[in-house]
C-alpha cells in the first residue's frame, strides 16, 4: 500500500511538476570546511519564504519556485555552525551557491531544527562498512523503559530473561549470547560479574544512542566479542543542566536519579555528579511449570541498587577531553526460586574505582589523533547461602541436606575483583580519504576467592587464593576512500591471553580439591576488512568479513573455586564472519524520509566454549562447532513530521557441526541441527505520532507510540522426537506509551504499557515473565533532547 | 518420444523407491513391544533434557536407537518397567512419575502422571514396585518415600524419614536412595550427604516393613560408605541375601572404602563376616591395579553380578574425554573382579541392565561407539560394537522380560 503511493506521487511529481513549475531556483553544494565532505541532511531554507529542501548524499540541493529579489538563505545541521548568505536572485537566472559548514563546538541551542533528519553521529555510525543498528537516543528519552527491552526490538536481536528487574538477563545477537556478546559502555567493555552494574543501570535519558554491531567488532572498540558488540554511547553534554527523574512501574518497583552538570567558566571547569537508586519487589505471580496448578507469588525477588558517579572534566587543556570521574555501586539481590521456594539465599556486590579520559585531535602533530580511556575498577560480590531448612510453597519446611538453598554447601562468599583496564586509539591522518588507526586494548583482571563459610565445611583453606587473567588486543588498521564512492577498512588484529595464579581443581571432590598454580598464555591473529559501496543515489552496499576470537573470560579459566572446576587450557573460541548488506536512505522532502537496509551473513565458530556436567561439578571446555546464518531486514518510514512506522524481521539458524559425540567417535545425530534454545524468527513493528503542541499552546511535545514483537516458537532441546514437549510457545508482545512535555521539554511525564494482552511471555524454558506492567515516569530537566 | 515414455515410467518408479527409501533401516522392519527402553540423556551435547527410547528386539541389531518414537523429557530421567508400563522420573528435575503403556507398534503412549511432591527439587531417586498395586519412590532432597499405586497412579501415603534417628549425624538428612524388597522388609539405603556427592562415613540403610509402611531400624557398617545409588544397586542374590553397593563418595574422601555389604536372608543387620572391600585390593587387567567406585550394578545369578567401575589410573581430570571405566564381573562370592571385554567407557554413559542371559551396558566409547552393548552371562561373548547405537549418554535401562 506504502509503495503504491509513493509510486502514485512520483507519477504525479514527473507529470505535473514540469507544467506547473515557475519561478528561479538556487543550488549548490554543502561540504565539511575540515575535509570537504559532502554533508547529507542539511536544511537550507529561504529565510521568509516558507521554502527549503535538504542536502542529499552528495551534499547537494536544490530549492525552485523563487521570486527575482534579495533573500537570506540560511544553511543548519545538526553538530554544525549555521551558516547565512544573502543572495539576489534575478529572473532569468539560475543560481549556484555552495556551502561549507563548519564543526560546531559549543551551545547546540543555536541550531534551528527545523526539519527531522538524521543526527551526524547516528549517519557515520549506521554508513560504517560494518552491519550495525543504530537507536537514537532521543527517542528514548521520555520512556521509562529498560535499555535491554530497547534493543528487544532490534533486528538479530533477543533479550532472554530470567525474570524482572535485576534478573538475569542475556542478550542474544544473531544467536550468539553470553560472553559471546561484547557489551561496552562508550567503547570500554562493561565487565560484568555477578552483582555488577548492567546496562539496564543507565537511565535512558543519557544515552545518546545504542549501536548494535552484528558480525563484525569495529576495531576501535578493541575488545573481542565473536564478532557480536553493543555499544551504549552515553550523552556528552555541552553545557550545564540539572536533571531530576522518577519511575514507578508495575510490582513495586521504583527507580530515581538526579544529576548536576556545572560549568566553571573562569576555570574551564565542567563538574558532574550523579546518585540514583532502584528498588523492584518484582514480587508477580506466575504458573509453576513445575507443579500443576500451583500458583507462586514471588516473594523473595527483592532487587536494590544505589549509583553514582562524580567526575571532573578539565576543558581548556592541551587536550580536547580531559575527564576523571570516580563512579561507585552498590546492590542487593534476593533470589527466587522457581522449581523450589528460596526463601534465605542472596547476594550483593559493590563497585568503585576511577575513570580517565583524554582525547586529543592533533596530537603531537596535526595529523594525530589520540583518544584514551582508562578505568581501575574494584568490586566485590557476596554470595549468602546458609539456610539450614528447605522451604516448600505451601509453607512447611524440610531439613536441609545442604545446608544451602542454591548450592550442596553453605555460602558466605566474600569474593573481589580488580580491573585494570584501558584502551589507546591513534588514528594518523595520512592524507585526505586516508586514515591508519592503532589501537590497543589491555586488560587485567585479579580474582580474590573468600568463604570461609564454605571452606569450614568442606574442610578445605581456599580463601584468598588469587589469580589474574590478562587480555591485551591490539590491531592496526587502514580506512581508504577511494573514487569518493567506495570506502575500506583493512584491520589486522592481535590476541594475548594469560592466566596466572592460583585456582581450584574440583575434579577428586572438594574435599580433596588441590589449589593448582597456573601460568598459560596464548597468543592469536585475527583480522577484517569492511567496505561500503555508494553505488547509486540513496543507495549503499555494504561488505563484511572478520576472523576473530573471543577470548576466555577469568570464570571460565578460573572457575568458581566452588561448582565449576578450573581449566587453564581453554583456547579462545574463533569465528569467521562474512556480512553482506545493502542500505537505501532518502530524505525526500524536509520531515520525510525512508530508510530500508538487508543483510544476509554467515559465520562459523569452532572452539566454542561450553559448560559440562562432571560428577557432581562443572567445567567448561573447548568442544563446540556451530554454523551461524541469516537475514535481518529493516524500513524505517518517517512519514512527516509526525508519523513514524518501522518493520523489521530476522531469520537466523545456528546449526550445530560439532560431528561427533563430545569423547566418541559415534556422529552426532545433532550434527546439521538446530542448536537449542535459540530464537530463529522474530518480528519487530513500530508505530509513532510525535506533535508539538498538539493540545495548543507553546513549548510542548506530545508523542503516542506502540509497537510489537512476535517471536516465533523455538525448542528447549535439539527437535529429535516425535514427543518434543519442551517448547518456547510463540509470542506477540505489544507495548503502547504517551509522553507529554512542557515548558520546552523541561517537564516530561510519561506512561507505557508493556505487554498490552498480558500474554504469557517465555524467553527461558521454566522463566515465566511477568505479562502486563506499567510504568510512569515524571522528568524534570534542562537537558535539551 | 517413444524414449521419453519408456524412461519415464521407470524414473517414476525408482523415485518412488528412492522416496520410500529411509535412512533408519530400522523403520521397515519394526515389529512388536518394545523390549527395552533406553533413557538417553542429551546433557554431554549441551541440551538438558532426556529421551525415552523404546527398543525392539529386531533393533537390537547394532541399529541406531530409533528417535522418532521416543519422548523428550527432563534430564536425567531414570527408567523401571511394570508388566506392560514404562515409568519414567527425572532425577533432577520435577518429582513426578509418568507412565507410559508399550505399544504393538513398537512406540509408548503416555497415559498417567503422578506428582509426588510439590517440591520440584525433592529428586526421585529410585522406584520399586511391591506388587501391581503398590510401590515405593525414594525422594533423595525431601527425606521421604512416597507409596503409590502403580496401575491407579494414586498416591497412598508418605512414610517421612526426616528424622534424627534415621540419620547417621543426628541432622535428620538420610538421603534415601536405591531400595530393594525382600521378605516384607524393604531396605532402603541412604546417602547420607555432607556435600553431594561426598557422604559421611559409613554405610547407612534405613529398615522399613512394607505391610505398615513403617521405618523399623537404621543400621550402619562403618567399614564401608555411601549405601546404594540409583537402581539395581541393592539386590537380593539367590540364596536370598542382599548384597549393597556402596560407591564411598565415588572415592574422593580418602578413607571411605568402597565395596559390597551384605545382609544375610532372614537378618536385618550387615552381615560382620562379609565385605569385598576392594578398595584396598589390586585387581588384574586393570590399569594400575585399583579401582575407586562402581556406578552402577546388576545382579545376574549364582552370586555374579556386573557394573560398571572407575580406574584412578585412567582419569587425568577430564571427564569429557577420559574413558576410565571398565565393565567388570564381579564374584560376590569369592569377592572377586575381572574386567570384561568391552571397551572402557566415560563418566557419561554408565547404566547397566540384564535381559534373559545377556547384561546390557549403556556405554560412550572412544572409538568403539556409543549405545548398549551386551555380554553373554553364560558364554562370556561380548559385543565389540552397540548392539542399540545411541544419541546420547544412557544412563538408565529398563526391560521387559
Amino acid at each position: 500500500m506504502i509503495k503504491k503511493y509513493l509510486i502514485a506521487v512520483c507519477i504525479l511529481m514527473a507529470v505535473v511538476f514540469p507544467v506547473i513549475s515557475w519561478g528561479q531556483s538556487v543550488s549548490g553544494k554543502v561540504v565539511d570546511c575540515a575535509n570537504n565532505q559532502p554533508i547529507q541532511g542539511v536544511l537550507v531554507r529561504i529565510i521568509k519564504a516558507n521554502n527549503g529542501a535538504t542536502t542529499d548524499k552528495g551534499g547537494v540541493y536544490q530549492i525552485h519556485h523563487l521570486e527575482a529579489g534579495s533573500w537570506e538563505i540560511e544553511f543548519s545541521c545538526l553538530g554544525m555552525k549555521t551558516v547565512t548568505k544573502t543572495v539576489k536572485f534575478d529572473r532569468d537566472t539560475p543560481l549556484t551557491l555552495h556551502v561549507c559548514m563548519e564543526n560546531a563546538v559549543t551551545d547546540l541551542g543555536e541550531v534551528v531544527v527545523a526539519a527531522r533528519h538524521e543526527r551526524k553521529e547516528l549517519k557515520n555510525a549506521r554508513e560504517q562498512g560494518v552491519p550495525v543498528s543504530v537507536i537514537d537516543g532521543k527517542m528514548l528519552a521520555g520512556r521509562g523503559t529498560s535499555i535491554t527491552e530497547v534493543i528487544n526490538h532490534q533486528t538479530g536481536v533477543k533479550v532472554r530473561r530470567t525474570g524482572s528487574v535485576g534478573s538475569d538477563t542475556k542478550v542474544n545477537v544473531r544467536g550468539l549470547e553470553g560472553n559471546r556478546v561484547q557489551i561496552y559502555i562508550d567503547g570500554q567493555a562493561l565487565n560484568s560479574p555477578d552483582g555488577s552494574f548492567s546496562i539496564n543501570d543507565i537511565p535512558l535519558q543519557f544515552i545518546d544512542r545504542i549501536e548494535i554491531y552484528k558480525g563484525i567488532v569495529p576495531p576501535e572498540f578493541g575488545g573481542d566479542g565473536l564478532g557480536s558488540a553493543i555499544n551504549i554511547v552515553t550523552i556528552d553534554a555541552e553545557e550545564s543542566f540539572y536533571d531530576l527523574w522518577y519511575g514507578i512501574s508495575s510490582y513495586n518497583t521504583h527507580e530515581s536519579s538526579i544529576t548536576y552538570k556545572h560549568w566553571l567558566p573562569k576555570s574551564q571547569i565542567m563538574l558532574s555528579a550523579m546518585y540514583g537508586f532502584g528498588y523492584a519487589g518484582n514480587n508477580y505471580k506466575m504458573q509453576s511449570p513445575y507443579v500443576e496448578g500451583l500458583t507462586i507469588k514471588r516473594d523473595h525477588d527483592r532487587f536494590r541498587k544505589h549509583l553514582g558517579e562524580v567526575s571532573i572534566d578539565f576543558r581548556g587543556t592541551y587536550f580536547d577531553e580531559f575527564e576523571i570521574g570516580v563512579p561507585f555501586y552498590v546492590n542487593d539481590r534476593q533470589i527466587q526460586g522457581i522449581k523450589t521456594n528460596i526463601q534465605k539465599a542472596q547476594t550483593s556486590g559493590w563497585m568503585t574505582g576511577a575513570e580517565l579520559t583524554l582525547e586529543k585531535d592533533g596530537f603531537l602533530t596535526p595529523k594525530l589523533d589520540m583518544k584514551f580511556s582508562g578505568l581501575a575498577r574494584f568490586s566485590g560480590t557476596h554470595l549468602n547461602d546458609t539456610s539450614s531448612y528447605l522451604y516448600n510453597f505451601d509453607g512447611s519446611q524440610i531439613p536441609n541436606t545442604y545446608r544451602g538453598e542454591i548450592g550442596s554447601i553453605p555460602n558466605l562468599s566474600d569474593d573481589k575483583l580488580k580491573d585494570y583496564r584501558y584502551t589507546l586509539n591513534f588514528k594518523y591522518n595520512l592524507r585526505p580519504g586516508t586514515k591508519l588507526n592503532f589501537n590497543n586494548d589491555f586488560r587485567f583482571v585479579s580474582t580474590e576467592f573468600n568463604d570461609t563459610v564454605a571452606d569450614n565445611y568442606r574442610k578445605t583453606q581456599n580463601s584468598g587464593l588469587k589469580a589474574d587473567v590478562i587480555n591485551v588486543i591490539s590491531s592496526i588498521n587502514l580506512e581508504q576512500r577511494l573514487w569518493e564512492r567506495l570506502y575500506l577498512l583493512l584491520t589486522a588484529r592481535n590476541y594475548y591471553n594469560r592466566v596466572k595464579g592460583a585456582t581450584v581443581d574440583l575434579t577428586y571432590g572438594a574435599g580433596n580439591s588441590e589449589v593448582v598454580h597456573a601460568d598459560e598464555s596464548r597468543l592469536s591473529w585475527g583480522g577484517s576488512i569492511a567496505a561500503k559501496y555508494d553505488f547509486a543515489q540513496h543507495w549503499l552496499l555494504k561488505f563484511a568479513f572478520e576472523h576473530n576470537y573471543r577470548l576466555p573470560r577469568s570464570e571460565e579459566l578460573l572457575g568458581d573455586r566452588l561448582w565449576i572446576t578450573s581449566n587453564t587450557q581453554l583456547r579462545p573460541e574463533q569465528a569467521n564472519n562474512l556480512n553482506l548488506g545493502v542500505m537505501y536512505n532518502n530524505q525526500y522532502n524536509n520531515f520525510s524520509r525512508l530508510q530500508f537496509e538487508g543483510n544476509i551473513y554467515t559465520m562459523h565458530i569452532t572452539d566454542m566454549i561450553m559448560m559440562r556436567t562432571a560428577s557432581g561439578f562443572m567445567a567448561n571446555y573447548n568442544i563446540g562447532k556451530a554454523h551461524l546464518y541469516g537475514a535481518d531486514a529493516e524500513v524505517k518510514w518517517d512519514i512527516d513530521r509526525n508519523w513514524f512506522v518501522m518493520l523489521n524481521a530476522t531469520y537466523q539458524k545456528t546449526i550445530d557441526k560439532t560431528r561427533y559425540l563430545p569423547g566418541t567417535n559415534t556422529p552426532s545425530v545433532t550434527y546439521d541441527m538446530q542448536m537449542p534454545h535459540i530464537p530463529i524468527f522474530f518480528l519487530n513493528w513500530s508505530l509513532d505520532y510525535r506533535k508539538d503542541n498538539l493540545f495548543g499552546g507553546k513549548g510542548q511535545y506530545n508523542r503516542f507510540y506502540y509497537e510489537g514483537g512476535y517471536t516465533d516458537k523455538y525448542y528447549f532441546g535439539y527437535k529429535l522426537a516425535a514427543n518434543q514437549s519442551y517448547v518456547i510457545p510463540s509470542s506477540c508482545i505489544h507495548t503502547a506509551g504517551i509522553e507529554y512535555a512542557m515548558m520546552d521539554r523541561r517537564l516530561l511525564f510519561s506512561l507505557e504499557c508493556h505487554n498490552l494482552f498480558d500474554t504469557k511471555e517465555l524467553t527461558n524454558l521454566n522463566y515465566p515473565l511477568a505479562g502486563r506492567t506499567f510504568q510512569a515516569k515524571v522528568r524534570i530537566t534542562t537537558l535539551k533532547w | 518420444m517413444k524414449k521419453v515414455f519408456f524412461y519415464l515410467p521407470m524414473l517414476f518408479v525408482a523415485l518412488t523407491f528412492v522416496a520410500c527409501d529411509d535412512d533408519n533401516p530400522v523403520e521397515e522392519t519394526t515389529t512388536g513391544k518394545a523390549q527395552l527402553v533406553l533413557a538417553c540423556d542429551m546433557g554431554v551435547l549441551g541440551s538438558d533434557v532426556s529421551y525415552l527410547i523404546p527398543v525392539t528386539e529386531n533393533e537390537m541389531n547394532g541399529a541406531t536407537a530409533a528417535l522418532n518414537r521416543a519422548h523428550e523429557v527432563y534430564s536425567s530421567a531414570r527408567v523401571a518397567a511394570l508388566n506392560d508400563w514404562l515409568f519414567s522420573f527425572s532425577g533432577m528435575d520435577k518429582a513426578v512419575i509418568s507412565r507410559y503403556q508399550r505399544q504393538d507398534d513398537g512406540t509408548l503412549v503416555k497415559d498417567a502422571s503422578l506428582e509426588l511432591s510439590t517440591h520440584a527439587g525433592a529428586m526421585v531417586a529410585n522406584v520399586i514396585f511391591i506388587s501391581d498395586t503398590k510401590a515405593y519412590a525414594s525422594l533423595m532432597i525431601e527425606n521421604k518415600i512416597v507409596v503409590f499405586n502403580p496401575t491407579t497412579m494414586t498416591k497412598t501415603k508418605e512414610i517421612d524419614l526426616a528424622k534424627a534417628e534415621l540419620s547417621c549425624d543426628g541432622q535428620a538428612t538420610p538421603n534415601p536412595m536405591g531400595m530393594v524388597l525382600r521378605d516384607g522388609k524393604v531396605f532402603v539405603g541412604c546417602g547420607e550427604y555432607a556435600d553431594m556427592p561426598i557422604s559421611n562415613d559409613g554405610a547407612h540403610v534405613i529398615v522399613i516393613d512394607e505391610a505398615t509402611d513403617t521405618p523399623e531400624k537404621f543400621i550402619s557398617d562403618m567399614r564401608a560408605s555411601t549405601a546404594s545409588f540409583w537402581e539395581n544397586e541393592m539386590f537380593v542374590d539367590d540364596r536370598g541375601d542382599i548384597y549393597i553397593n556402596c560407591w564411598a563418595s565415588y572415592g574422593f574422601v580418602p578413607g571411605q572404602k568402597a565395596g559390597f555389604l551384605r545382609i544375610k536372608k532372614g537378618e536385618t543387620d550387615f552381615d560382620t563376616d562379609y565385605f569385598f572391600n576392594f578398595t584396598d585390593m589390586t585387581i588384574a587387567g586393570v590399569e594400575g591395579g585399583k579401582l575407586t567406585n562402581f556406578y552402577s550394578t546388576q545382579y545376574a545369578a549364582d552370586g555374579i553380578a556386573y557394573g560398571v567401575c572407575s580406574c584412578p589410573a585412567l582419569f587425568t581430570g577430564d571427564f569429557l574425554n577420559d574413558h576410565f571405566l571398565y565393565a567388570l564381573k564381579i564374584d560376590l562370592y569369592n569377592q572377586t573382579l575381572s574386567p570384561l571385554s568391552l571397551p572402557l567407557t566415560s563418566a557419561y554413559a554408565t547404566a547397566v541392565s540384564k535381559k534373559g542371559n545377556e547384561i546390557l551396558f549403556g556405554l560412550s566409547t572412544a572409538s568403539q561407539g556409543a549405545g548398549v552393548f551386551s555380554y553373554n552371562h553364560q558364554t562370556g561373548q561380548a559385543s565389540s560394537s552397540p548392539i542399540i547405537n545411541a544419541p546420547g549418554s544412557v544412563m538408565s535401562m529398563a526391560v521387559f522380560e
